[in-house]
């Protein structure tokens, strides 16, 4: 029996390894990632094409995304910023009325927008802008997406794990520094950014 | 086709390599990996905006000007030099850049008054606090004994330190003493030499050739100053341009950054100083006609007890000459002869006295024989050279009021002998130890230490804990749990330097008046309140002559009162944002302006008072810069003392001149064969505070190993006692012994051993305690014959291996 047994798998036992391999394949590659991140939305519905140099406000970047005057970068702008426009009320679109409302009421209670912010790094990093932009002149878009047109905020994709941003794994590991740290000459010592 | 148990395994395995080519577990593990850095429980500081306050840290009591950085105006987070503060011009000690660990550590932070009851410490109300202080200080006075409280400042040059002086004055006690320091040896130079008050001023900056005499130049000498010099010598461009000369027994972090290091047996300065003088007056290469007609003492003459003396040229001529100062030193006549002849050839000739960073006094005489080295090259009162620095213009405190109780207590002599046993000092921290300790009953019923840690600290620590135990009430206003708060009374914490008015007037060394002023910056973290307004409230609270001396309101309002002499005295300039990069400097209209200057931007200076811009003179009784000092002879014949009485070795007109005083250092040599020297490093702090955290970071094997303290010793000693590199051995003194393991250097003297002082600490926390041994607790400390100043830079020990 048993050796009848042997002739009946010899050619056919594969097809359960094949089947373990791409099930988990198909987990791996597809359901995984699917499952590893939710779907987040950012509070307000906020257009770059609008507010850029090409949309109604006419703003240039650095309107909003500032380094300040000792230097250090301001990233997202404070609610205050945002105040020096929407402050009143701005054409009679239902996005702009709920913002307006609800950042009058943020202001008076010294808040801030909890803006979802794709390239939060952790706190272990430290990160100049200024050596960045200032010295070593990259331009923005070497480490962030052109937003210049974006209409509507990208969903955020937060990793259920580790709470960041599916966005800083695809191009801002601590490899992709250190790859454009050692093909710039730049220091690729640790305590350059692990301070 | 049927699964059995085969193809079931087969499906298991094909899942395994799916799985690991898949990102399932590769992904995984990165995202563990940073899932762990944000565990709720690892400190994630909240992010916001920076923004910048100046005011002054007084770590190290030089006044250095720092920003401090400010998250959403309420955490601070960094501090950095203020590059237009002229003390500092924006660099930073280490103790100072991470200042602001001290501020934030609940572990070593006191949060509230404290008693000490039934053999432990309970949290108390203020009202409590200061009704136990001054209840204890009436019912002392009410006895007519106010001379039993003593005090113990460790506070730099300022209006603390005026503060607590007048408040020990008015209360009736002459027992005010603040920790020793070289800078009261400078001031008794001052005295009896140049005749003036103020303090000493060295122009590093435009010496062109620098004799120093053991001093760390940068390991902490003088203030941040030093360090900026040293780094503007050494810049390109201006190499060959300043020659420094280190004259030391070891090889400090100085003496190899130094153009020549000249290695003399310790405690031999004096001597070196004398034989190069000897050089100068031999061959005739001094510069003296910078003092024609300025100088007492040189020749014969007269003193102003009317005794004749034959003078400081004689007496050199006879008694340095090289080979005689060779036997004492160490040092060759031909490397004796050629430096003194560099030395009287340069442009710019400036020799410094004081050894490691200042913190202990020198020997009297030994500082007398580098400042007669001074005035014969004609570096007194020179651009690139020395002199008294006049003090700022700040408001005179009013005469104070002294009731009969008061003007009973002040007759009597100080504990420590200072004034009257020791005519030419002012405090003498280690005799006051040695009297109390010895004591059958303390002569002392209340002990008040500011601002210093003299349990750990002191220069005999072991007898500073033997009289601190004797007096019965011991009041702490420290912040911090140090080794001498953790054995008070009574504590009443300070604000920490961030969160209170602060003020500085011109540091050691610095070669113009300065005055440096710094604003609170945050609000109390704890239940804690300003020393100063402390003391403010129990004068009123003492009421009679003691309130009246004391009219203002709160420390802020003395500060104003003090800083309006300035204003009106219309001297000196403000720094500003760019005022010394763009050597402009601003002036100021008002008292309010200049107010609002200081507290913005920290300092205000003089530099046209700086040394050799002006003509100074010498109020010393013969009105010369006095070779030979009137002063010491009519101060002794004042307090009827007999040098003989002080262990001066010599005799007649010497007393009153720069001689060598033979170094007496405790101890058989037989049983202690080696000196041990302890040495004083750039990146080991010791003060009010201990090193910071971030400090413990950046120390090498060689000086802590594990939590054991490593020696250095020379390898022929090694050799001589079989001692191999990291050996364990019991170094032992008459004071005490410890555990330490050795290091194997060249740069330390046969015959000597280093020992890094700023260790074996049991207060404060883990990150400082119970690491390493204290000097202090084995230094067996010396007397200074004439002043009676503690010297402890030798002590006689033994290694045995254990």
């Amino acid at each position: 029996m048993a050796k009848q047994r042997l002739v009946t798998n010899r050619g056919t036992g594969w097809l359960f390894f094949v089947a373990g391999l791409v099930l988990m394949l198909f987990v791996g590659w597809f359901l995984f990632p699917k499952a590893l991140y939710s779907t987040k939305t950012q509070p307000f519905e906020f257009s770059h094409a609008t507010h850029g140099p090409q949309g109604a406000a006419g703003n240039e970047c650095t309107d909003c995304h500032a380094f300040r005057d000792d230097g250090s970068y301001q990233g997202i702008p404070p609610l205050s910023k945002c105040m020096e426009c929407h402050e009143e009320l701005i054409g009679e679109s239902e996005a702009e009325r709920e913002f307006h409302e609800k950042a009058l009421e943020m202001a008076e209670n010294d808040e801030q927008v909890p803006w979802l912010i794709y390239s939060r790094q952790p706190v272990c990093v430290y990160f100049s802008h200024a050596a960045h932009v200032k010295m070593a002149e990259l331009e923005c878009t070497s480490c962030h997406p052109d937003v210049t047109n974006q209409k509507a905020p990208l969903p955020y994709f937060q990793n259920r794990i580790t709470g960041y941003s599916k966005d800083v794994w695809d191009r801002m590991k601590m490899s992709d520094c250190g790859d454009c740290h050692e093909k710039h000459g730049a220091n690729n010592a640790c305590f350059v950014c692990h301070k | 086709m049927k699964l059995d148990r085969r193809g079931f395994v087969k499906f298991l395995v094909g899942g395994v390599v799916g799985t690991m080519l898949s990102p399932i577990p590769w992904k995984l593990t990165d995202d563990i990996a940073i899932w762990t850095q944000n565990w709720p429980w690892v400190p994630n500081p909240p992010n916001g905006a920076n923004s910048f306050k100046n005011t002054i840290s007084p770590f190290r009591g030089d006044g250095i000007g720092v920003s401090v950085r400010l998250i959403d105006q309420k955490r601070a987070v960094t501090l950095s030099g203020v590059p237009d503060n002229p003390i500092n011009q924006g660099g930073m000690s280490c103790i100072d850049l991470s200042g602001v660990q001290y501020h934030y550590n609940q572990a070593v932070r006191v949060k509230s008054p404290m008693v000490f009851r039934d053999g432990a410490f309970h949290a108390i109300s203020w009202e409590e606090a200061t009704g136990l202080f001054i209840g204890k200080l009436k019912e002392i006075r009410d006895q007519g004994t106010p001379e039993k409280v003593a005090l113990v400042d460790g506070s730099g040059p300022g209006t603390m330190k005026d503060l607590l002086g007048r408040f020990m004055a008015c209360y009736g006690s002459p027992n005010y003493m603040s920790m020793p320091n070289a800078s009261d040896t400078e001031a008794q130079i001052l005295k009896l030499m140049y005749g003036a008050g103020g303090t000493m001023g060295y122009d590093l900056e435009n010496a062109d050739f620098i004799i120093s005499f053991g001093c760390g130049l940068l390991e902490g000498w003088g203030s941040q100053r030093t360090l900026l010099a040293y780094k503007d010598w050494r810049q390109e461009g201006n190499r060959g341009k300043t020659t420094l000369i280190q004259v030391a027994a070891n090889a400090s972090t100085t003496s190899s950054k130094a153009d020549q290091w000249v290695a003399i047996a310790p405690g031999a300065e004096g001597a070196f100083a004398l034989g190069l003088a000897h050089v100068i007056l031999k061959e005739n290469l001094g510069n003296l006609g910078a003092l024609t007609g300025r100088a007492f003492g040189l020749g014969s003459g007269v003193d102003s007890q009317a005794m004749s003396f034959s003078g400081f040229r004689d007496l050199v001529l006879e008694e340095y000459g090289p080979d005689k100062v060779t036997q004492v030193t160490g040092v060759s006549p031909e490397k004796i002869q050629d430096l003194a002849r560099r030395f009287a050839k340069a442009k710019s000739p400036l020799a410094l006295p004081g050894r490691g960073k200042g913190t202990m006094p020198g020997g009297l005489y030994e500082f007398m024989a580098v400042h007669s080295l001074n005035a014969l090259v004609g570096a007194v009162n020179r651009s690139g050279g020395v002199g008294p620095v006049m003090s700022p213009p700040l408001t005179s405190w009013p005469e104070p009021a002294l009731d009969s109780v008061a003007e009973k207590g002040l007759r009597n002599a100080r504990i420590d002998g200072a004034g009257s046993r020791y005519p030419f000092s002012s405090s003498l921290l280690h005799q006051f130890a040695d009297v109390v300790a010895e004591a059958p009953k303390s002569p002392v019923e209340m002990l008040v230490v500011y601002k210093s840690n003299p349990a750990h600290n002191a220069p005999s620590s072991k007898e500073f804990n033997r009289a601190r135990s004797k007096v019965p009430f011991v009041v702490s206003f420290s912040s911090f749990w140090d080794e001498t708060t953790k054995n008070a009374n009574l504590v009443m914490p300070n604000h920490s330097f961030l969160e209170r008015w602060e003020d500085g007037t011109t540091p050691a060394g610095v070669p113009f008046p300065t005055y440096v002023l710094g604003a609170p910056v945050l609000p109390p973290l704890f239940d804690t309140r300003p020393t100063a307004d402390v003391i403010l409230e129990t004068t009123k609270a003492l009421g009679g002559s003691i309130a009246t001396s004391f009219p203002w309101k709160s420390y802020e309002d003395l500060l104003k009162f003090r800083v309006a002499g300035i204003a009106a005295s219309q001297q000196g300039v403000v720094s500003v944002p760019g005022s010394l990069a763009e050597q402009q400097p601003r002036g100021f209209s008002s008292a309010g302006d200049l107010w609002s200057s200081l507290t913005e931007n920290g300092c205000w200076y003089d530099p046209s008072q700086r040394i050799g811009k002006t003509a100074t003179g010498f109020n010393t009784p013969s009105g010369k810069f006095e070779f030979y000092c009137n002063g010491i002879s009519e101060g002794l014949r004042q307090a009827g003392l007999d040098p003989k009485r002080l262990n001066v070795s010599v005799q007649g007109e010497a007393v009153c001149m720069a001689h060598f005083e033979p170094a007496e250092v405790e101890g058989d040599p037989q049983r202690y064969p080696l000196l041990m020297a302890p040495e004083e490093l750039a990146y080991v702090f010791e003060g009010e505070v201990p090193s910071s955290p971030y400090m413990t970071k950046i120390w090498p094997d060689t000086l802590l190993k594990g939590n054991t303290l490593v020696i250095h010793i020379n390898p022929e000693d090694a050799h001589n006692q079989h001692l191999y590199e990291g050996d364990p051995v019991m170094i032992e003194s008459l004071k005490g012994s410890a555990e330490v393991r050795v290091h194997l250097f060249n740069g330390v003297r046969p015959g000597t051993v280093s020992m890094a002082e700023g260790f074996g600490h049991t207060g404060f926390d883990g990150y400082i305690r119970d690491k390493g041994a204290n000097t202090r607790d084995m230094t067996t400390v010396a007397s200074d014959a004439l002043s009676g100043m503690p010297l402890w830079w030798g002590t006689r020990v033994k290694l045995t291996k254990v």
